[in-house]
């Protein structure tokens, strides 16, 4: 009970809070004075209509998703093969139909398409419910659904039936939260890799356009071309080869051996720095030929402070947009790397999920990746908003 | 008079040369000029004739292909031009010399507020504390007549107009305390009635700090206005130097003859204007003998073979021509030169007509 | 290969002469140009009580018939987002066939916005812009559009950034030529091409070269060929020269100036310097933010300015001899000068012939004062050149 009143109450304030800003930006109530400044902000009010906009840019993505699924999936073929052992396929009609059922309904898929959207969109919903699931009993090769599991959900993006993706031998497993364990395991690399993209990249970009055509800039050139020209998989192999053969690093991730996080944090690390030096290098040569530069040399500044204070800035406005999508694109991981060093990450679970026809779980992954696109997106407009003052927030 | 005048500039021999697809071009050709404490000198010319190029020796602002290549440019007793690190630069750029560019539009940073801009400036070149710095860039805002300066002191260029960000970078150009302002086309961008204002806040600032400056056109109605004394360029030379009142009413070299002719304010309605036939030499192409001469009515033929000496015609007066060399004919200047002064009075008593009273 | 020609129907295939025949057929006269702004004035005021009748908004020349552009009570409007920000309003002008009409005024005042609603660039909120009585402003059926485009050509402002940098000089200027099918075959097109480039002092070699081999000036005269080359009856010529060099815009100002009389072309020229434009318009019209202030003839403009704007601007002109610019003084224009009232609304009227100020009727008494004082100084000053002259020859050299 008091799960349903905590979270009525948070989605009430934040209602409440949506209307209040819209309030004052109108100039309703406060009209000056402190509170006018702070909730009349024009940032505020512009993040909480690109968020109202991007919500429904995932609700669009997730009605597109569903029926995909719903398109692809036979459900009468999914029912035989998982919900029957392979020698028992044979039943009467009259069992298999009415285990078929159940399964169905289970699966959402009763009812006309209409009322399915309805159901699923009410389960993704942040609205919160209670939602009873049946666990699998294997009896005489039909498996039964006898043991109810009720759980408060705030979210469901359903449950996990393929045993290949998981291990359901202790109940149930929701993807929802299978997710997140996944997220767990790809985050630690994927952040790693972005910090080290970032730290090598922006320095690299900085010193070969200060030097520009000097020996830095001719090393970094024919670095990033060649990352350029090979294409990315044959690359990763060979960073995979270098690590091991000629470092003897462990070619396989283990959480407990930093050793192991070293050749994919790397190898996502120096492969995506190129592209990061290769703008900033083009941005920053082109703000150093720009007129305000020669001014600014002209009032006398060092070179050192031009570069850090007018140069560096300006050029890294354009690329501050892509920084939020780097850090949560660490969520998730990348698949190539999770499959050549063995993370069992989101990547991985994609790759089985896909593999197993468990749908739940790749619309799952489906729904979160639509959902953090589109967050880093608007992140990344809101942080160029700020970095840069001649975007005005209203229309 | 003339050896009173203290030298702040003195440029010898200047040559610069640029290299550019692997070739040399020689853009500034063998330039020798003083610049006095005080005064105004305009440096007029085409685009394309080394004027800027010119100016941009005096702060080592050449583009990075470009190098001095003999000749000596002294400023304070220091010969700049054998400047090789940019360190060497830092006591002349933004302290002795400051410089204000073409276009208002582009020289401000457009992701830094005006105030930092004039702050930092502060900041740096005379220690000022934050707060301190503030106060002062306040000052030199209202000083160059920027209306609600406190208010504006956080905005960012773009809500500028293009009148008000030239003020902000003469603010800038104020903030160094400069001796010597280069001003390279200032009002060149700007509307005609702007131009004026701006002309003459440089002017009025001009008598309060006592600034001598470099004043780069290629408008001789701008020239009129400001200058005292005048350098004509023409394809990486001067060719024509003096006071205002020797260029504009003795002008002796024929592309003066040619400029002056050409201004549209002297047209009236019943003939074509005058202009300048061809055009003038691009970078990269070779001059032999005067670089003027293909354009050049008066030309004879030893402008196609030798350059030309600057020929001295009075104390402050000299001109970079063949024909002021004794064995040269006598040539009539264009109509239009000699009464060029009453062509001029009736171009004004028409453009000003409260002003009828000024003429005697 | 040589079959009957097949009928064409898109009029994006159309030549200039079957767009020629559709323009023709196009009948319109004042009174049904009228007839469209008061059913524009009644949609307007469908649903309101209070509608203001209709009054039929007036240009400044009498003569029908000298007619070529009209603009009556053109509104232009830029839209960004809910706010809209009004640029133009209630403008009524008339460019005469073959003329050269001067529009001044500074940045923002909205001189380059009329130019480019007129050859359909800016869209127009209100209002209408007619050629030959035929409406070209607001939705206009495809075919007429294009046979418009082929009678009125713009020349920009900057010639490096109005010039493909990828295309030769060639394929820049001959692209018009391509598009209307002005040429029989590939040699006409090619002498055609030459022979405008000779026209305005390139050389046939150019033809194969990229705007970036060129200086300033010669660029500008690059887009004057582009422009000429399509035979143009109106000319739109964005300040063709502010972005030149001073000894370069004596060329280019005779260069459009021939073109005008070879063809008798009618050209508007707009420029924020009144120095320029005098010597080039038969008519000046001086705008102060959207409002044209005053019209009248070239030559008359300068000798009786009589609004305080066109003084300003004029007083601004740099006079190239320094002891004059010495003594010069600047008259300084704000808009809080005028006095204008609820009940005392400016409007623009006729002061003398074919003369036109924007005034209140306060204002309007004011001027016509000042016209007479004007008069007089004028006179005298004549009077004054005639006896100098007359000096000067009885004295013979000086």
């Amino acid at each position: 009970m008091s799960f349903y009143l905590v979270t009525y109450t948070i989605l009430f304030l934040v209602v409440a809070l949506i209307v209040f800003i819209e309030l004052v930006a109108h100039q309703v109530i406060f009209k000056t004075g402190r509170m006018q400044r702070i909730f009349g902000h024009p940032l505020l009010r512009y993040s909480l209509r690109r968020i109202g906009s991007a919500l429904i840019s995932v609700l669009l993505a997730i009605i597109v998703t569903f029926f995909l699924i719903r398109a692809t999936v036979d459900i009468d073929q999914l029912c035989l093969t998982t919900q029957f052992s392979t020698a028992f396929q044979k039943l009467p009609p009259a069992v298999v139909e009415a285990r078929c059922d159940i399964f169905r309904e289970q699966m959402g898929f009763n009812g006309g398409p209409f009322e399915q959207l309805m159901n699923f969109l009410y389960d993704i919903m942040p609205i919160p419910k209670t939602l009873c699931q049946s666990t699998n009993l294997l009896v005489d090769g039909v498996y039964y659904n006898s043991v109810q599991d009720c759980r408060f959900f705030l979210f469901d993006l359903g449950q996990i039936y393929s045993e290949t993706v998981a291990d359901l031998t202790h109940g149930p497993v929701y993807v929802i939260d299978y997710i997140g364990e996944k997220m767990m395991v790809s985050f630690p690399v994927g952040i790693l890799a972005a910090v080290v993209q970032i730290v090598l990249g922006y320095p690299l970009g900085m010193l070969m356009a200060k030097r520009k055509d000097g020996v830095v800039d001719k090393i970094g050139k024919a670095y990033i071309i060649s990352i350029d020209a090979i294409p990315g998989v044959a690359y990763y192999y060979i960073w995979m080869s270098i690590f091991v053969a000629l470092f003897a690093l462990p070619a396989r991730y283990d959480v407990n051996n930093f050793l192991s996080w070293l050749p994919p944090v790397l190898t996502i690390g120096l492969t995506g720095m190129a592209g990061i030096a290769l703008w900033v290098r083009r941005y920053m040569i082109d703000e150093f030929n720009s007129d305000y530069v020669k001014f600014a040399r002209a009032k006398g500044l060092t070179e050192g402070r031009i570069t850090r204070i007018h140069v560096f800035r300006n050029a890294i406005v354009p690329l501050v947009r892509t920084i939020p999508s780097a850090i949560l694109g660490a969520l998730l991981g990348s698949f190539y790397i999770e499959r050549i060093y063995q993370i069992n990450g989101i990547g991985d679970m994609l790759i089985n999920a896909n593999n197993a026809h468990d749908f739940f779980a790749v619309q799952g992954i489906v729904i979160v990746t639509a959902l953090i696109s589109i967050v880093s997106y608007l992140l990344g407009d809101i942080v160029t908003a700020i970095a840069d003052p001649r975007i005005s927030f209203t229309e | 008079m003339e050896n009173e005048k203290e030298t702040v500039i003195s440029v010898r021999n200047l040559n610069v040369k640029f290299l550019s697809h692997g070739k040399k071009v020689h853009v500034i050709r063998d330039v020798s000029l003083d610049v006095y404490k005080g005064e105004t000198l305009a440096i007029v010319g085409e685009s394309g004739s080394g004027k800027s190029v010119f100016t941009k020796t005096f702060t080592g602002m050449l583009d990075a292909n470009g190098y001095i290549d003999g000749g000596s440019v002294i400023i304070d007793g220091v010969d700049v031009s054998k400047f090789k690190k940019s360190k060497e630069w830092y006591g002349i750029r933004g302290k002795k010399i400051a410089t204000i560019f073409q276009d208002p539009m582009t020289s401000l940073n457009p992701l830094l507020s005006i105030g930092y801009q004039i702050s930092e400036v502060l900041r740096i070149h005379h220690g000022l504390s934050k707060k301190e710095a503030k106060e002062e860039a306040i000052k030199l805002l209202e000083r160059v007549k920027i209306p609600n300066a406190r208010k504006r002191y956080d905005d960012y260029p773009f809500q500028y107009s293009g009148g008000m960000r030239q003020r902000v970078v003469i603010a800038i150009a104020l903030a160094c305390r400069p001796e010597i302002l280069i001003c390279d086309e200032p009002t060149t961008a700007l509307d005609v009635t702007v131009q004026t204002q701006i002309l003459d806040l440089i002017k009025e600032l001009q008598q309060e700090y006592n600034w001598t400056i470099i004043f780069i056109t290629h408008d001789l109605g701008v020239v009129a206005k400001v200058a005292d004394r005048i350098a004509v360029m023409y394809g990486g030379q001067i060719v024509e130097v003096g006071t205002a009142e020797d260029v504009f009413y003795r002008p002796a070299h024929p592309y003066t003859w040619a400029l002056l002719s050409s201004l549209p304010q002297l047209g009236s309605k019943e003939e074509p204007l005058l202009y300048i036939k061809g055009n003038p030499p691009t970078f990269g192409d070779e001059i032999i003998g005067d670089a003027f001469a293909p354009r050049n009515e008066y030309a004879m033929r030893i402008d196609y073979i030798l350059d030309p000496p600057m020929t001295k015609i009075s104390d402050t007066h000299s001109a970079k021509t063949w024909l002021l060399d004794k064995n040269a004919p006598k040539v009539k200047k264009p109509s239009i030169i000699r009464n060029l002064r009453e062509r001029m009075e009736i171009a004004a008593k028409e453009l000003q007509k409260e002003l009828g009273d000024y003429y005697e | 290969m040589n079959k009957e020609p097949k009928k064409v129907t898109s009029p994006k295939r159309m030549s200039k002469t079957e767009l020629e025949a559709v323009y023709m057929s196009e009948h319109h006269d004042n009174a049904s140009l009228m007839n469209y702004l008061k059913e524009q004035h009644d949609k307007k005021y469908r649903r309101k009580k209070d509608a203001p009748p209709f009054v039929e908004p007036k240009g400044q020349v009498k003569n029908e018939d000298e007619i070529l552009v009209k603009l009556r009570d053109v509104r232009i409007a830029f839209k960004r987002g809910n706010t809209e920000r009004v640029v133009i309003e209630h403008l009524n002008l008339d460019i005469k066939k073959g003329e050269i009409l001067g529009l001044v005024g500074e940045s923002g005042s909205g001189k380059t916005t009329i130019g480019r609603a007129i050859i359909r660039i800016n869209p127009v909120s209100g209002g209408v812009i007619a050629y030959n009585n035929i409406p070209i402003s607001g939705k206009i059926n495809r075919t007429l559009e294009r046979a418009i485009k082929t009678k009125i050509q713009m020349v920009f402002q900057d010639p490096s950034a109005s010039l493909n940098e990828r295309a030769n000089v060639d394929y820049i200027v001959s692209e018009g030529l391509r598009a209307f099918h002005l040429y029989e075959n590939e040699e006409d097109r090619l002498n055609k091409v030459t022979e405008m480039l000779e026209k305005v002092g390139l050389m046939p070699e150019h033809l194969k070269r990229y705007p970036h081999e060129f200086s300033g000036g010669q660029r500008q005269r690059i887009g004057i060929a582009r422009c000429m080359i399509m035979g143009p009856e109106l000319v739109i010529a964005d300040e063709p020269i502010s972005a030149l060099d001073v000894s370069i815009r004596a060329q280019v100002l005779n260069l459009i100036k021939q073109f005008q009389q070879e063809n008798n072309m009618t050209v508007l020229f707009i420029a924020h310097d009144l120095s320029v434009v005098r010597y080039i318009s038969d008519r000046i019209a001086v705008i102060n933010s959207g409002k044209i202030v005053e019209l009248c003839d070239a030559n008359r403009l300068f000798e009786a300015p009589l609004h305080p704007y066109t003084k300003a601007l004029l007083s601004a002109v740099p006079i190239p001899d320094p002891r004059i610019e010495s003594k010069k003084k600047i008259v300084v224009y704000s808009p809080d000068m005028h006095h204008y009232t609820e009940d005392d609304m400016p409007d623009f009227y006729e002061i003398e012939p074919n003369h036109f100020v924007r005034a209140n009727k306060e204002e309007l008494e004011r001027y016509k004062k000042d016209l007479e004082v004007l008069n007089k100084y004028n006179e005298q000053m004549k009077e004054e050149l005639k006896s100098k002259k007359d000096t000067k020859k009885g004295g013979g050299k000086k």
